[in-house]
C-alpha cells in the first residue's frame, strides 16, 4: 500500500462528509433552484393585492378607484382605524389606499386656484415593490387630473376623468422572443452557484479532516523514517487530494445533470461542457484551499469552521446568497478579489447566451482561467506553509 | 560488528548546542539504552540517525554504511517506534500495522504473515478490528510498537515506549523487546524508566547536555560512582552523638536520619555494614530493622548529571517530520 493507497483509505471513512458536503448541498443547490418555478412561455402582468377605502364617493374618486381595480386584485377592508392598522400591521394588501372625503372637489378647485393639491392616504407593503409601483401609478393618475383640471376650468369633473382616462396607458405590451440556441437553463445557475459551496468548502473540509492524521508530527516522522522518498510522498499526497477534488467534482456534476437533464438536453452540449469547465476551476480552488488547510496543521473540529465560514464567504461574493446586481459598488470591488465572483460571472454568461460563438468560449475560458490562477496562489501559500513549518521542525 | 557507529556528531539549533561531539556504538544484537535527562538530546540524536533531522558536522554509519536521506536500502532495515503514539485514528489496528508495514513492504501475501505476526507479538489479537480511540493507553502503546516492528527490522530505535503505561502493558513490551533481540534485532532504547533500562539494557550511555557522559554495563556505571552501598537502619531514637559517629566513619559518604531511618551512603569497596551497627551498638541504639543495597541506576544517573530540576524546552524531544 502506497501512502496515496493509504490517504484514499482515509478520506474513505469519512464518507460523511461526502455526504453532507456534496449530496446535501447538491439537494439545496436543487431545492433553491426549484424556487425559480417553471419557466414561461407567456408574460403575464402582476396584479398586486390593493385596498380602497373611497370615503369620497365622488367622480374623481370613483373613477381612481376604477383605474386602480383594472390593474390588481381588489381586496376588501373595512373602513375603520383598527381594520386600516390591522391591514398594514399584517400586510394583508400590497397597497392601501383611503380617499378623503372632498377629495374630487379639491383637487379640481386646488387645480383652477394654482394650489397644492390635497393628499391621498395610502400604505405601501414593507414586503415587495408592487405596492410602490401601485402608488407610483396612482400618483400619476392625480398629476394628470390635476392638469386637465387647470387646463380646462370649465369642464366637468365626470368631463375630466373621461380625458385622464383616456389618456392614461393601462399596460405595457411584452412579447416573448424566442431565441434561435438557448443558453443553459436559469435553474441549473442556481444549482452551480450553490455548487460553489460543497467544491470550495466541501473540498477543503474532506481534505483538512480526511488526510488530518497523516499531517501529525508523529505520523509524519514514522513515515520519514520509511524508505518513502520525500518527493515521492509529497507526491502522492498531491494525488489524494486531487482525487478528493475529482470526486467532488464529478458526484456534483452527475447530480446537476441528473436533475436538469430535460432542460440540459434542449441546450448545446458545449455550454454544459463549458459550465463543467468552471466547476472545475472552482474545485481546483477547493483544492488548493484544502491543501493550505491541511499544512497548517489545523485541528479537525477548526476544519469545519474554517472551510464553512470560507464557503459562506466565498459564495456570497459570488451573487449566490444576494444577485450580484443588488451589491453595493464596495463589496463588487472586494468580490473581485474572490474566485466566485469570476466563476459566476462565466456561468451566467453561459445562461445569456443564444450561440456558442468563439468569443463566448474564450470568454467563459478566460475567467475560468481566472479562477485557476486563485488556485494557484493558494496552492502556493500553502507550500509556502509547508516550507515554514519543515524549517521550524 | 557496529550496527550504529556515529562519530562526533554535532547539531546546533542556533546558539543552542544540541548534540556536542557525540559518539555512540551500538553492537548488533545488543540492548543499548540512552538515558538522559529532559532536552539532553536523545530524541535529537535518534532524529539524526534516522536522517529526520541534519546535522552540522560529524558521520553516521548504519550496518556498515553512511546514512543519508536518501538512503531508502538502509531505512527499510530499521524500525522506530515513536515517543508519542503515532497511528490513524480512522483505521483499525490491522489496518494501521498493515498501512505502515506496506511502506517498507509491497508485497501483499507477505505483509499478511508478517501483519498477522505483529498481532500476535503485541497480544493484539483480540483487537484487530477496533481502532484506536477505542484501546486503553496501554494497548494502544502495544499498537504503536506494532506498526514500528512489523516490517521486521534488523534495528529498532524505541523512543520512551512505556510512558504512561500500566505495570503489566509495561512488563509486556520488555519482554517483547527483549524476544525481538532473542531473533536477531539490535535495538536502542531510551526512557526515563531507569529500572527498565536496567532490566533489558546491556549497555547503557547517560547523556547530558548533548554529551555522552558515561557509557558502559550496570555494573560498570556504578563503579564510576563514589557511592557502593546504600544502608538503612530503621531505629526508635537516634541521639546526636551516633549520627555524628556514624558520619565520622572514613567509609561513610553521607549520613542522614529522617523518619526514624538513618540512610548511610557508603564509599566502593567491602560492606560497611557491620562497622555502622558496631557504632550504633557503642551508643546503646538498638536497630528494629537493618538492610544493605548496591546503589541503583538512578542513584548513577542523579550522580553524573547532578540533581537540580531542568527542562530544556520541547523542542529536542519534539518528533521531527518531513
Amino acid at each position: 500500500m502506497s501512502v496515496l493507497k493509504i490517504a484514499v483509505r482515509l478520506v474513505a471513512e469519512h464518507r460523511v462528509l461526502f455526504a453532507v458536503y456534496v449530496l446535501l448541498f447538491s439537494v439545496v443547490g436543487s431545492f433553491a433552484a426549484g424556487s425559480l418555478g417553471p419557466v414561461s412561455t407567456t408574460y403575464e402582468a402582476v396584479r398586486p393585492g390593493v385596498a380602497i377605502i373611497d370615503r369620497d364617493e365622488s367622480a374623481v374618486s370613483r373613477a381612481l378607484a376604477s383605474h386602480i381595480a383594472a390593474v390588481s386584485e381588489l381586496v376588501e377592508i373595512e373602513d375603520s382605524t383598527r381594520a386600516l392598522q390591522e391591514a398594514a400591521a399584517k400586510n394583508y394588501a400590497d397597497y392601501v389606499l383611503v380617499i378623503p372625503a372632498g377629495y374630487g372637489e379639491e383637487l379640481v378647485a386646488a387645480a383652477r386656484a394654482g394650489l397644492d393639491a390635497p393628499d391621498l392616504e395610502c400604505v405601501v407593503s414593507y414586503t415587495s415593490a408592487n405596492g410602490s409601483l401601485m402608488d407610483e401609478r396612482v400618483r400619476g393618475y392625480a398629476q394628470e387630473l390635476y392638469a386637465i383640471a387647470a387646463a380646462s376650468p370649465a369642464a366637468h369633473a365626470e368631463d375630466l376623468v373621461k380625458l385622464v382616462d383616456a389618456s392614461q396607458d393601462t399596460g405595457v405590451a411584452v412579447e416573448i422572443i424566442d431565441t434561435e440556441t438557448p443558453g443553459l437553463p436559469v435553474t441549473y445557475l442556481v444549482y452551480c452557484q450553490f455548487a460553489l459551496y460543497a467544491l470550495f468548502g466541501g473540498v477543503a473540509a474532506i481534505v483538512g479532516i480526511g488526510l488530518a492524521d497523516l499531517r501529525t508530527p508523529e505520523v509524519r516522522q514514522r513515515i520519514g523514517a520509511t524508505p518513502v522518498p520525500s518527493a515521492a510522498f509529497d507526491t502522492q499526497i498531491a494525488g489524494a487530494i486531487a482525487l478528493c477534488g475529482i470526486a467532488v467534482w464529478s458526484i456534483n456534476a452527475v447530480v446537476g445533470i441528473a436533475l436538469y437533464a430535460d432542460e440540459l438536453a434542449c441546450v448545446p452540449v458545449a455550454l454544459t461542457a463549458l459550465m463543467l469547465v468552471i466547476l472545475f476551476a472552482l474545485m481546483l480552488v477547493g483544492m488548493a484551499f484544502g491543501f493550505l488547510i491541511w499544512q497548517l496543521g489545523v485541528r479537525r473540529e477548526l476544519v469545519h469552521a474554517i472551510a464553512n465560514i470560507s464557503a459562506i464567504i466565498i459564495s456570497f461574493l459570488a451573487g449566490t446568497w444576494v444577485p450580484l446586481a443588488n451589491m453595493s459598488a464596495e463589496v463588487l470591488a472586494v468580490a473581485r478579489f474572490a474566485p466566485g465572483l469570476w466563476a459566476v460571472s462565466a456561468m451566467e454568461m453561459l445562461v445569456r447566451a443564444t450561440s456558442v460563438t468563439g468569443e463566448l468560449v474564450t470568454s467563459v475560458l478566460g475567467h475560468a482561467g481566472i479562477v485557476v490562477l486563485f488556485a494557484l496562489a493558494i496552492a502556493a501559500a500553502g507550500l509556502a506553509v509547508g516550507r515554514a513549518r519543515r524549517a521550524i521542525a | 560488528m557496529a550496527i550504529v557507529s556515529v562519530r562526533q556528531l554535532v547539531k546546533r539549533y542556533g546558539d543552542l548546542v544540541a548534540l556536542d561531539h557525540f559518539d555512540l556504538t551500538v553492537e548488533r544484537g545488543e540492548v543499548f539504552g540512552l538515558l538522559g535527562p529532559n532536552g539532553c538530546g536523545k530524541t535529537t540524536a535518534i532524529n539524526c540517525m534516522l536522517s529526520l533531522l541534519t546535522y552540522d558536522k560529524g558521520t553516521i554509519e548504519l550496518f556498515g554504511e553512511p546514512m543519508g536521506p536518501a538512503r531508502y536500502d538502509l531505512k527499510r532495515r530499521i524500525g522506530i517506534v515513536p515517543q508519542q503514539v503515532a497511528v490513524f485514528n480512522e483505521l483499525t489496528v490491522e489496518e494501521n500495522i498493515d498501512a505502515f508495514c506496506s511502506l517498507y513492504v509491497a508485497d501483499r501475501t507477505r505483509r499478511r504473515t508478517l501483519v498477522d505476526r505483529a498481532i500476535a507479538f503485541v497480544g493484539l489479537g483480540d483487537f484487530r478490528r477496533f481502532r484506536p480511540q477505542k484501546l486503553s493507553g496501554g494497548l494502544l502503546r502495544r499498537l504503536n510498537i506494532a506498526c514500528g516492528i512489523a516490517h521486521e527490522p534488523e534495528l529498532i530505535f524505541f523512543d520512551e515506549p512505556t510512558v504512561a503505561v500500566d505495570p503489566q502493558s509495561r512488563n509486556a513490551i520488555l519482554s517483547g523487546i527483549l524476544a525481538l533481540v532473542d531473533a536477531g534485532a539490535t535495538v536502542v532504547y531510551t526512557s526515563h524508566y531507569m529500572e527498565e533500562v536496567e532490566q533489558i539494557c546491556g549497555r547503557i550511555m547517560i547523556m547530558d547536555r548533548g554529551r555522552a557522559v558515561a557509557e558502559g554495563t550496570v555494573g560498570e556505571l556504578k563503579g564510576m560512582i563514589g557511592i557502593g552501598e546504600k544502608i538503612v537502619v530503621e531505629v526508635t531514637d537516634l541521639p546526636e552523638a551516633a549520627l555524628d559517629a556514624v558520619r565520622y566513619l572514613p567509609a561513610t559518604v553521607s549520613a542522614s536520619y529522617r523518619g526514624r531511618e538513618l540512610h548511610v551512603a557508603c564509599a566502593q569497596g567491602e560492606s560497611h555494614l557491620a562497622a555502622v551497627l558496631e557504632v550504633l551498638a557503642s551508643f546503646g541504639v538498638a536497630p528494629v530493622r537493618v538492610y544493605s543495597e548496591p546503589p541503583t541506576l538512578n542513584d548513577v544517573f542523579l550522580e553524573i548529571t547532578g540533581n537540580e530540576l531542568r527542562d530544556h524546552g520541547a523542542g529536542d524531544e519534539r518528533p521531527a517530520g518531513r
